[in-house]
């Protein structure tokens, strides 16, 4: 999986790219980390290019949300597809982390 | 043994798609079997979840909802275990849903008190727990001032729901309370000074007490009337007794009205 990171007016945008499995799980987490010792407050996760997402992802998501609302920020997904939606929704995710159409529509409402 | 989990995963994310909910639900509840093994209890909650996901579209049709709910609350149990107290607090939520669905309302109504329990667990956890961070987060940058105000409300409200009445499923908490508060009123009252027959007196310990059930039941007979600091004591416990009968009996008809 290849993550980039990109700051657009304030918000930190991570663009994964491939599968988020358990070892890339680790890759995202160790991302974030590093996102977060550098003082970011608005994250937001770019799925458009996530073709699999496992339950290794999905912890780490949740695991993120949590991180940075007790460092005072929050965290948003978008551009995710039908059936990764799906699996927020079945997860009750979707409940705990904002979820944009799309990053225009994201950005504009961080 | 992770390479095989995930390719269980990535096929079982297939059967859903393709709405194949038997075999999904057993490729979901084997992966969440693994994962316990390994002690990734996050994601062992996670492959759970997905299991009742699965049992829950089934249940459109059939009646699942119990199956559901039980694969909820082993989610549940794995979010707690590995101190996602928030999660944890969701899913016994929809346990409880589905048990409800399912006319099942014991296991509804220990999911319900169980989701308070997390949920209240869940916001000592934001304030204090930093360990899933894992990494130092500026102490300056944390703090949200009326954030940690609404969250320590929350929580002594929460607190105090659970010790009176268990957040309404529990009503014998209120009979215990109601005794602790007798006993102490009557260990107060006995500092004191009562007035009977015209006499002023110190009262021992079971004529405290036969005043404090008297005072806490409203019944005040008159016989015996406090005198100074007992008679504020009175006044609080009067207070507290228009409060506990009527959650004895809101917790009582709401426990076991239902079945």
């Amino acid at each position: 999986m290849k993550i980039l990171v990109n700051t657009i007016d304030e918000v930190t945008v991570v663009i994964l790219d491939g599968e988020l499995n358990v070892d890339d799980s680790i890759l995202l987490r160790d991302a974030f980390l590093k996102i977060l010792k550098e003082g970011a407050k608005e994250v937001m996760v770019d799925f458009e290019k996530v073709t699999f997402i496992g339950s290794a992802g999905l912890a780490t998501l949740i695991e993120m949300m949590q991180m940075l609302r007790k460092a005072g920020g929050r965290l948003g997904c978008c551009n995710i597809n039908n059936s990764i939606r799906g699996l927020f929704e079945i997860t009750k995710i979707h409940k705990l982390i904002t979820i944009y159409e799309n990053r225009a529509l994201a950005l504009k409402s961080f | 043994m992770i390479d095989n989990i995930k390719s269980m995963e990535i096929i079982a994310q297939g059967f859903l798609q393709e709405q194949k909910y038997d075999e999904a639900l057993k490729l979901f509840s084997e992966a969440a079997g693994s994962y316990q093994d390994l002690g990734q209890h996050q994601q062992a909650a996670m492959c759970f979840a997905l299991a009742a996901g699965c049992y829950e579209s089934k249940a459109g049709t059939q009646s699942l909802y119990y199956y559901a709910s039980t694969y909820y609350a082993k989610a549940a149990k794995e979010a707690e275990i590995s101190g996602d107290f928030e999660y944890a607090s969701m899913m016994y939520k929809h346990a409880g849903i589905c048990y409800e669905r399912d006319l099942e309302f014991v296991g509804f109504s220990e999911c319900f008190y169980l989701s308070k329990e997390c949920y209240r667990k869940s916001l000592v956890s934001n304030l204090f727990n930093r360990k899933h961070s894992g990494t130092y987060i500026p102490i300056l940058h944390r703090i949200d001032l009326p954030d940690v105000f609404r969250s320590i409300i929350l929580w002594v409200s929460l607190s105090f729901s659970s010790l009176l009445w268990g957040h309404g499923e529990r009503p014998l908490r209120t009979v215990g309370f109601g005794c602790f508060l007798v006993l102490f009123s009557a260990f107060l009252y006995t500092q004191g000074y009562f007035m009977a027959g015209g006499h002023m007196h110190r009262p021992n310990f079971l004529e405290s007490i036969y005043f404090s059930v008297v005072t806490i039941t409203h019944i005040g007979y008159g016989d015996i009337m406090p005198i100074g600091f007992d008679k504020g004591v009175a006044v609080l416990q009067e207070f507290a007794g228009i409060f506990i009968m009527p959650l004895f009996l809101t917790a009582l008809c709401r426990k076991y009205l239902r079945f």
